[in-house]
């Protein structure tokens, strides 16, 4: 297979840079790196055939800059631009600018781009399709007598939300029929002290709810497939941190309706290339719509795992206009993989982000282990960027000796000089309801609210102890970085004397 | 010689007696354990308690100290007795990240006690502050509100007695 692009520019940094630019390597595609100044030294600059600076170090002003980017496509004569995800991954301009520039766009068309941008757009598109959406209704005109049919129809509880709120505000569970007017009173009147704005919507509330979704896969010849389900329910602040394939919980034939459901939503929007279509599963395995998400996901690696393939070479492919080189009979999920994405974070206060060196790192490694990383030892975490050190995906041949071997990489990664998630992490994939698989979103808030860390044992003591005694002080040989760590919420420690 | 270690809010505090590669721990319940060193280098050390082996990954500078062992990370302080906060030399003040200067709380001959705010910044969408480390006189102010301020740049100088 001849690829028609022999130079690709990645629009992004750290790990997903890095994870690119290794597919390329493999099909021989040279690749342009472009980086902030606080980037310049970073792994992912050095594993690049070329880089280009784009001055600056906010992602305001330089990854999310289009005449940027473009220019250093140009510059260096690259042919093709991944965006990975986030910055400009789902920015719908940015990927008609690189098709007007000649270069071909490794990702959906701008003009799915921007249906799938629209929550409206993307609602509509998928009652289309025939993929169920949470049952509601918005007030728009109906009475408050029509309103409460409406909610008897749905069945209790329901959920009356703001259509101008967000974020958990001006909504309100109403558990029973005899609750129903008050609530809605009630809401509106919040609705209106707080957004100037008193329409509301009625929807289904859903019950200990989890986040499943179906990565799938188009091409320029009509072709559609999917590549499975994960599930990533165990959330913090509404972001993943742990994700897995297959669901724990899901039977053949919920995957079967799930998936086909993907298939069809892919299939009616003429999708290409990569995408990822999100919903949310009740108790009783029942599915709604969510949305979809226009690129290759953080969490990939899970679907590489369970089905053998290279997502991003697939990609590449589909792009190049090939078709896809399967048929989805010839697809079949083996195994089980679950990833953890690695945070400089303080699990025990609010996961508030940190920043400063990395003084050791020292990774597990062995069979079924990945790690898909964006730094090194001696790598400065800055504040200027999401704070995702990096992700560690195992395989296991099945869901209990995947979290055996997860359980064993996570103790045997030493991550130094920063503080990070690492202790959280293990302790949620060791707690009883994950191993059973009872992981829905509320996961975090339920079981881990008030965590902290353990105290430690005699060992721990000694060890400190001796590390005490004998252990080297760190020189500031390497630049101020030792010196510089820095603890946000830590009042007392931002400054130091010089 | 004594020696207390913190962990979080948790403390120990051991005797120590070192004899080249041997160290002798008594605890506060007087048990006493022997530990060994086998190897050290840059990033750690090989140390044997009882006959165990136990690997230990760490770093350390004046304030922070982070070692892996048993298959965890520990972060932990060195608790010196007297030594209030455990703050070296007071004298030039100044941030460690990028940060942007919101308010000055103090003028130039101001008194100042430990712990008292001196400079509001933000980072990060974070509001921080400068601190007095020790009893002392603002002898320069070296900032002003709205101005963008790098590491290491001294924001504060501050006379101590």
């Amino acid at each position: 297979m001849k690829l028609p692009f022999d130079k690709l520019l990645i629009a992004n940094r750290g790990e997903i840079a890095r994870r690119i630019m290794h597919t390329c390597r493999e099909l021989g595609v040279k690749t342009v790196a472009v980086h902030s100044d606080i980037d310049q030294h970073a792994p992912f600059v050095r594993d690049a055939d070329e880089a280009v600076s784009l001055e600056g170090d906010t992602a305001a002003e330089t990854y999310l800059v289009v005449e940027k980017i473009l220019d250093a496509a140009k510059k260096t004569k690259a042919e093709a631009i991944h965006p990975g995800y986030g910055f400009l991954s789902e920015n719908a301009q940015f990927a008609e600018a690189v098709q007007t520039s000649g270069m071909t766009w490794i990702g959906p068309t701008p003009g799915s781009i921007q249906q799938m941008g629209s929550k409206a757009e993307a609602r509509a598109l998928a009652e289309k399709a025939g993929v169920p959406l949470v049952p509601g209704m918005a007030e728009d005109g109906h009475s408050d007598e029509e309103l409460l049919n409406q909610a008897k129809a749905i069945g209790f509880p329901v959920l009356i939300k703001a259509s101008a709120g967000g974020g958990g505000k001006g909504m309100r569970v109403v558990e029973a029929e005899a609750e129903f007017l008050g609530g809605l009173q009630a809401t509106r009147r919040e609705a209106k002290s707080s957004f100037g704005n008193d329409h509301l919507i009625i929807e289904k509330y859903i019950l200990n709810p989890r986040h499943i979704e179906v990565q799938v896969f188009g091409d320029t010849h009509g072709g559609a497939v999917h590549l499975f389900e994960r599930e990533c329910s165990i959330q913090r602040r509404h972001q993943k941190i742990v994700e897995e394939s297959p669901s724990p919980v899901m039977n053949e034939s919920q995957r079967e309706a799930i998936t086909e459901a993907a298939v069809r939503l892919t299939k009616g929007v003429d999708y290409v290339n990569a995408g990822t279509i999100e919903f949310i599963m009740d108790e009783s395995g029942d599915f709604y719509f969510l949305e979809m998400n226009t690129r290759l996901q953080v969490e990939h690696p899970v679907t590489e795992g369970v089905t053998g393939l290279d997502l991003v070479a697939l990609q590449l492919q589909v792009a190049a206009g090939y078709a896809l080189p399967f048929k989805q009979h010839e697809l079949t999920q083996r195994g089980h993989a679950i990833e953890v994405r690695v945070y400089a974070e303080d699990p025990a206060f609010q996961f508030a982000p940190q920043t400063g060196a990395i003084d050791v790192l020292n990774l597990a490694n062995g069979p079924g282990i990945r790690w898909d990383n964006g730094i090194e030892q001696g790598s400065e975490v800055s504040p200027y960027y999401d704070p995702m050190l990096g992700k560690l995906i195992v395989y296991g041949e099945n869901r209990n000796a995947a979290i055996r071997r997860l359980r064993m990489a996570l103790s045997d990664t030493a991550l130094l000089g920063v503080q990070t998630n690492l202790t959280f992490l293990k302790e949620v994939i060791d707690h009883p309801a994950f191993i059973s698989g009872d992981t829905t979103t509320g996961f975090i808030d339920k079981h881990f609210s008030d965590w902290k860390e353990a105290e430690p044992q005699d060992l721990d003591w000694l060890a400190m102890i001796a590390y005490e005694a004998w252990g080297k002080q760190r020189t500031t040989a390497v630049g101020t970085s030792s010196e510089a760590q820095f603890d946000p919420w830590h009042l007392n420690e931002p400054w130091r004397n010089v | 010689m004594k020696l207390k270690l913190a962990v979080g809010d948790t403390t120990r505090e051991v005797e120590l007696q070192r004899q080249g590669d041997k160290l002798t721990v008594t605890d506060e319940h007087g048990v006493t354990k022997i530990i060994q060193l086998i190897h050290r280098d840059e990033h750690g050390l090989e140390i044997e308690i009882d006959g165990q082996r136990i690997q230990i990954f760490g770093t350390k500078n004046r304030d922070q100290k982070h070692i892996w062992a048993n298959g965890q990370s520990w972060r932990y302080q060195q608790i010196k007795e007297g030594a209030a906060g455990g703050q070296a030399d007071p004298g030039s003040l100044s941030v460690n990240i990028p940060a942007v200067v919101t308010e000055v709380l103090v003028s130039e001959g101001d008194t100042v006690q430990a712990g008292d705010k001196l400079v509001l910044l933000e980072s990060m969408k974070m509001v921080l502050s400068i601190q007095a480390p020790q009893d002392g006189t603002v002898k320069a102010i070296h900032c002003e509100p709205e101005q963008s301020v790098e590491p290491g740049l001294a924001l504060i100088e501050l006379d101590t007695e």
